[in-house]
């Protein structure tokens, strides 16, 4: 039962300024934290604090099911079956019917700069199965890759919401990035109904909702691509969402070719050289894990353009470590590295 | 029965007019009960008829209807048998028993959850006292002092 098994494994703490929820789930450490309230919830057994741990264990809930419907790393789940069939209307359970709806929202609206249809091509670049990026060093035996068509194919995704069918117009998707960004959204939203102040982080995805512990902002530190310790700007957020698409972790060579998981559709290869990462701040945090991704593509000549022109608070290292950022993030940082 | 009685009928008297008037009279007024008796059946007749015509007709339309849509998703209906009414009355029945095992799983989790819940608060057991995080304010220097203490981290993930 998983209620059971994330409140086991990683046991739901309570100190005196929060209470902490941690799973591990999308091969990420997932977790959530919510203040804990001022007044009137100071026993352990009070029934505002029962509700807020329940709302930390369902919001936890969220990240395995989303895994269970939208990962491509387990050949049994929704998403594999449906990829395995590209072709065919399938109904698919809820959670999939939506995360494939969202993602080509986000297809249309960045004109298909944003394309999970990518996936075959991690895929001929050995990245089919999950890799041990934490450990380093990796490296896969590459197959080649077919020339692009210039322009690509319209991807012809189609929806019947009646019976949660969808059909993915003949090619096999990846979910991987949006579907984080929404287990996030979906995890805050189940919290906002026992809270407005709340914490939701995913490895590298997370939503600040409302105050922090004391009522400042949540601060956000944004990570230092070239491995530092110490962030290269720290972010003060209410109600805001942030992800960062960075090369750091997911590297590896293929073949003779050194390699990242952020592959540009239009050329069918990992794109944004010049770029390291990109950091986005947004509403939500499935647009800014779309945002994040589109912006990083557009490389270190044209993404401050793309980021004005799309309207997206970003802030981006490129491959020299300078940090550049949008004028409208400006108010949100509350230090940067000198 | 008994008290229906003619509108003339009772305006002569048998001693009164001819034996042949009064057997006239009577048969006339039969004869216009059995004609109203006739008007009612056939209008009733008439209602039948057109509501249960009606009736096929709609059933028909919802199993035409029905085929339809199972035909246009192949994946989701049998393809070795033709739509009809009763497997699409099958077929539904199927989805609310889906429908209802489901129901009943998230009842189970939602009432594990709670017990769940209940029994970590009370044990106490994982109240667990983690080193207090320092909370900065949100207003702080942007360069030349060393980078506050942050509440999370954003920066690359090694998976989707």
């Amino acid at each position: 039962v998983p209620a059971e098994h994330v409140i086991a494994r990683e046991p739901i703490t309570v100190d005196e300024h929060e209470i902490r929820g941690t799973t591990t789930a999308m091969a990420s450490t997932i977790t959530v934290r919510v203040p804990r309230p001022p007044r009137g919830g100071g026993s352990p057994d009070s029934e505002e604090l029962t509700t807020l741990h329940a709302g930390v264990a369902s919001s936890l809930l969220t990240f395995v099911d989303v895994e269970r419907a939208c990962t491509r790393f387990d050949s049994t789940s929704a998403l594999s079956r449906a990829n395995a069939a590209p072709r065919r209307w399938r109904v698919v359970p809820d959670l999939l019917y939506r995360a494939a709806v969202e993602s080509y929202a986000a297809y249309r609206r960045t004109a298909g700069r944003f394309d999970p249809r990518v996936l075959n091509t991690l895929v001929a670049l050995g990245y089919g199965s999950s890799l041990a990026f934490e450990a380093g060093g990796v490296t896969t035996a590459a197959r080649s890759v077919e020339p692009p068509r210039s322009p690509p194919l319209p991807w012809r995704f189609r929806h019947r919401a009646g019976r949660r069918a969808i059909h993915l117009g003949g090619s096999a998707i990846d979910l991987g990035g949006i579907g984080k960004g929404l287990a996030v959204r979906w995890a805050g939203e189940r919290l906002s109904r026992v809270t407005s102040d709340f914490l939701v982080e995913a490895g590298g995805d997370c939503y600040c909702a409302g105050a922090a512990p004391g009522g400042e902002s949540w601060l956000v530190g944004v990570e230092d691509p070239a491995g530092s310790n110490t962030p290269v700007a720290v972010l003060a957020l209410r109600d805001r969402a942030v992800a960062t698409s960075s090369t750091r972790l997911r590297q590896w060579r293929a073949g003779a070719e050194l390699v990242h998981h952020l592959i540009d559709p239009a050329t069918s290869r990992p794109g944004g050289d010049g770029l390291s990462a990109v950091t986005v701040v947004a509403r939500d945090p499935a647009w800014a894990e779309v945002w994040s991704k589109v912006l990083f593509l557009e490389g270190p000549a044209r993404i401050a353009d793309a980021a004005r022109r799309h309207d997206v608070d970003a802030l981006w290292i490129d491959g020299a470590g300078t940090i550049s950022m949008s004028d409208s993030l400006g108010p949100a940082v509350t230090w940067r590295a000198p | 029965v008994t008290t229906d009685r003619a509108p003339d009928a009772g305006t002569f008297g048998d001693d009164a007019v001819p034996v042949e008037l009064v057997e006239a009279g009577r048969r006339r007024t039969a004869t216009r009960r059995r004609a109203a008796h006739a008007l009612q059946r056939a209008s009733h007749r008439r209602r039948i008829a057109t509501t249960s015509i009606v009736g096929a007709l709609v059933v028909v339309s919802v199993g035409l209807a029905d085929a339809g849509v199972q035909r246009t998703l192949p994946t989701a209906a049998s393809p070795s048998t033709a739509a009809t009414s009763a497997q699409a009355l099958k077929g539904a029945n199927a989805l609310l028993a889906r429908v209802a095992r489901t129901f009943r799983a998230d009842q189970l989790m939602l009432t594990r959850l709670e017990d769940s819940t209940k029994a970590a608060l009370s044990a106490r057991s994982p109240v667990v006292i983690v080193a207090p995080t320092p909370y900065l304010p949100a207003t702080m220097p942007t360069s030349g002092a060393p980078a506050p203490a942050v509440h999370v981290v954003t920066g690359a993930s090694s998976a989707g």
